[in-house]
């Protein structure tokens, strides 16, 4: 994996591990907020059932202050309405807070009741008897709610005593008071603004509205209230905007910003120490390492850093690298120099050879020339002699003597061969046309070899170019090299002379780059094939071919001096010749020729 | 017509035994041979030769020497040599007219016809002296 992939991926993964811990955070913040959302409602709930209690105290006392009073044991006890229409009125409900009093006998009857003058229906409210037998039985004080048309009813309710009995505990009921305040809206309102929020009043059976979500900042919380009998009859539901969690709620946004702007400029912080202290160097070192070219890190040069001491270890790499490609390089021409001067080396051994064959014939011949042209001259000069001497009808013996002199002819020849050979001579260089010297041979060779079997193919380039030559030299060659190619054939066959010129592209013997070279690669010559289906060369022998005195003929055949002669004379022309032959299938000679200059 | 007077010196006795013979059969030559360079100068100064036939390779005093000491003394210095051998190469000679370092060469082996031709181009008192 690439490091720049691998920062990459920290990062993520550094990236991942602060949300995890923001995540953590939050869910510990949430915790605290539930915390602080409930102590606040808890605070508020008791807030509430506080006022409610407080709220509440005038009632209670009237129901308090009323029943331990003799006045009220009397007029219960005597139904004395005057009594009760002058001390139970409108001004006591207005000091007490209070909506109507109602006072019931000790047989459960409703004795007298008052009401504020708005509510006079409450006048006709009433406790029904078997109700309230039970209800003091335990209790001397009774508080419950009852719904009625104008709303809902808070009660309270006492037993009547003497006042020598203010605990209500050593004397028997004497009647029951119960003085009741309606929970009219302006008295909710004024509730609702005392604890801050909003109140209503709903049916119990209506389920009580809860927070939506934890940071939720509206608390809302509910108070039921129960009639008489204990049975619920209206659900009180208040609605408080939790001040604590809005200030949380706030300060905790407030830190999830901070955090990603945090979190944000850590990773950048680490991003940019990473890719300029990591992933540039490494950058520059790959791609260095990519091009090959140490120059790339010439800005690490200095570094301190483990990139700067790979940087340097790179640039002398490749500065080792470099030396070491040189040396091999350098190796590499030393060596094809010596290959080349080995080459040279060989050939001019092979020439040397050559030279020495040839200076070992022509001493050879030279002597040969003085030692037998000798007894040649005295043969001949005796023979001359005999001519002079015998009568001319001794026509047998005039023949013999012609015989001999006819021999004598043939072995100067040989001497003069040998001294040929041995002995390079001028050119006589002149430009020709190939085709015709090879025409003039074919016909001086095909005189001797009147066959019909032996196809001869003609396949010369009517454009080739001029050939600077000897001509009777270049004749001689192709003499040679024809009449070999008549003998190779036994019985029927074909002989194929070509010519064309080409750009030279093999390097051969004389075809190189070498100064030696009589041709340069690429230069344009004159080629001359002649090809034949004869017996072919042998291959032990074909490098013998060109030696003097090499001859398969046998003893009639020749001297065996045609083609080493030949070779010299194209060598002469600083032309080229060589021989390709397969044993069976026949053999080629090639020529290559000079282009005579304009 | 006197009979022209040829020397030839030549170290084969055979070939100047035989020469001698054709020469002479023709009737038109006097022919005094020798078989040595130093015999051969001796009886140059005596026989007084319109040509001489030397041999070049030859033991003791060779056919270069021989010529030189003709060209040197007085008594031989117009006599005409035309140089037999048979070292020469018989085509070079042949491509030279005969003529090679301003000598004439004749080139061994040699037909009477020829030898007469040469000696009749060479010979004092020829048509191309």
């Amino acid at each position: 994996m690439k490091v720049q992939r691998k920062i990459i991926l920290l990062l993520v993964l550094l990236s991942a591990i602060f949300i995890a811990g923001r995540y953590l955070y939050q869910l510990s913040e949430n915790k605290k907020a539930e915390l602080i959302f409930k102590e606040d409602r808890d605070e508020k709930n008791t807030y509430l059932s506080k006022i409610v209690e407080l709220k509440g105290l005038n009632l209670q006392a009237l129901a308090f202050d009323y029943t331990y009073w003799d006045e009220m044991v009397n007029f219960i006890r005597s139904s004395d309405l005057v009594w009760a229409r002058k001390m139970l009125t409108d001004n006591v409900l207005d000091t007490y807070q209070a909506d109507a009093i109602w006072v019931y006998k000790t047989d459960l009857s409703l004795l007298y009741s008052v009401a504020g003058e708005g509510d006079a229906s409450l006048k006709e409210f009433s406790i029904p008897k078997d109700v309230l037998a039970g209800m003091f039985l335990k209790e001397r004080f009774s508080h419950f709610f009852v719904n009625t048309t104008l709303g809902l009813l808070e009660v309270r309710g006492a037993t009547v005593h003497p006042s020598s009995d203010p605990k209500r505990e050593t004397t028997l009921p004497q009647g029951y008071f119960f003085t009741g305040r309606l929970w009219s809206k302006g008295y909710l309102a004024e509730l609702a603004n005392l604890i801050g929020g909003k109140i209503e009043v709903v049916r119990p059976e209506q389920a009580p509205p809860v927070s939506r979500g934890i940071l939720e900042s509206t608390m809302f919380f509910s108070r039921e209230f129960n009639d008489w009998s204990g049975e619920p009859v209206a659900r009180l539901n208040v609605r408080v905007e939790s001040k604590k969690i809005e200030a949380f709620k706030s300060f905790s946004k407030n830190t999830v910003i901070l955090f990603i702007l945090f979190l944000a400029s850590i990773l950048f912080v680490v991003m940019s120490v990473l890719i300029t202290s990591v992933n540039i160097p490494l950058a520059m070192i790959s791609r260095a390492l990519k091009t090959e070219d140490s120059g790339k890190l010439r800005s690490l040069e200095n570094d301190t850093s483990e990139f700067g001491d790979i940087s340097r270890l790179i640039a002398r790499f490749f500065r080792q690298k470099g030396e070491l490609v040189k040396e091999v390089q350098e190796r590499r021409e030393a060596e094809k120099k010596l290959q080349e001067s080995y080459a040279r080396l060989k050939e001019a051994q092979e020439q040397l050879i050559q030279a020495e064959k040839l200076n070992a014939v022509g001493q050879l011949a030279s002597g040969v020339a003085h030692e037998v042209r000798n007894p040649l001259g005295i043969i001949l000069q005796g023979v001359n002699y005999l001519e002079q001497k015998i009568p001319a009808e001794q026509r047998d013996t005039f023949e013999t003597l012609a015989m001999i002199k006819e021999s004598v002819g043939r072995a100067d020849k040989i001497i003069n061969t040998l001294l040929d050979f041995s002995k390079s001579k001028r050119l006589n260089l002149e430009p020709e046309n190939i085709n015709s010297i090879l025409e003039t041979s074919l016909n001086l060779v095909k005189t001797r070899f009147k066959s019909d079997k032996i196809a001869v193919v003609k396949e010369m380039n009517k454009d080739v170019p001029d050939v600077l030559a000897d001509k009777n030299k270049m004749e001689q060659v192709f003499i040679n090299i024809l009449l070999n190619a008549f003998q190779a054939i036994e019985d029927t066959g074909r002989i194929t002379i070509r010519t064309y010129d080409k750009k030279l592209g093999e390097i051969k013997n004389g075809i190189g780059k070498r100064a030696s070279d009589n041709f340069r690669i690429g230069e344009t010559a004159v080629i001359v094939e002649i090809e034949d289906t004869g017996s072919g060369i042998p291959e032990e022998t074909l490098n013998k071919i060109f030696d003097p005195f090499f001859t398969t003929k046998g003893p009639l055949g020749g001297a065996g001096l045609g083609l080493s002669v030949s070779r010299n004379i194209i060598h002469m022309h600083r032309g080229v010749i060589y021989v390709e032959s397969v044993s069976g299938k026949g053999t080629r000679i090639t020529l290559v020729l000079k282009i005579a200059r304009r | 017509m006197m009979k022209k007077r040829i020397l030839l010196i030549d170290d084969e006795e055979n070939f100047t035994k035989l020469v001698k013979f054709n020469l002479e059969g023709t009737g038109r030559y006097e022919v005094r041979t020798e078989n040595t360079g130093s015999r051969g100068l001796a009886v140059a100064k005596e026989f007084k030769p319109d040509l001489v036939l030397l041999d070049v390779m030859m033991p003791e005093i060779d056919g270069g020497e021989v010529c030189y000491q003709l060209d040197s003394d007085e008594e031989t210095n117009d006599i005409p040599v035309v140089f037999l051998t048979a070292a020469v190469d018989k085509q070079e000679v042949e491509n030279s007219s005969g003529v090679i370092g301003g000598r004439s060469f004749i080139a061994k082996p040699v037909s009477l016809e020829k030898l007469v031709e040469f000696i009749e181009k060479n010979i004092r008192g020829s048509v191309s002296e």
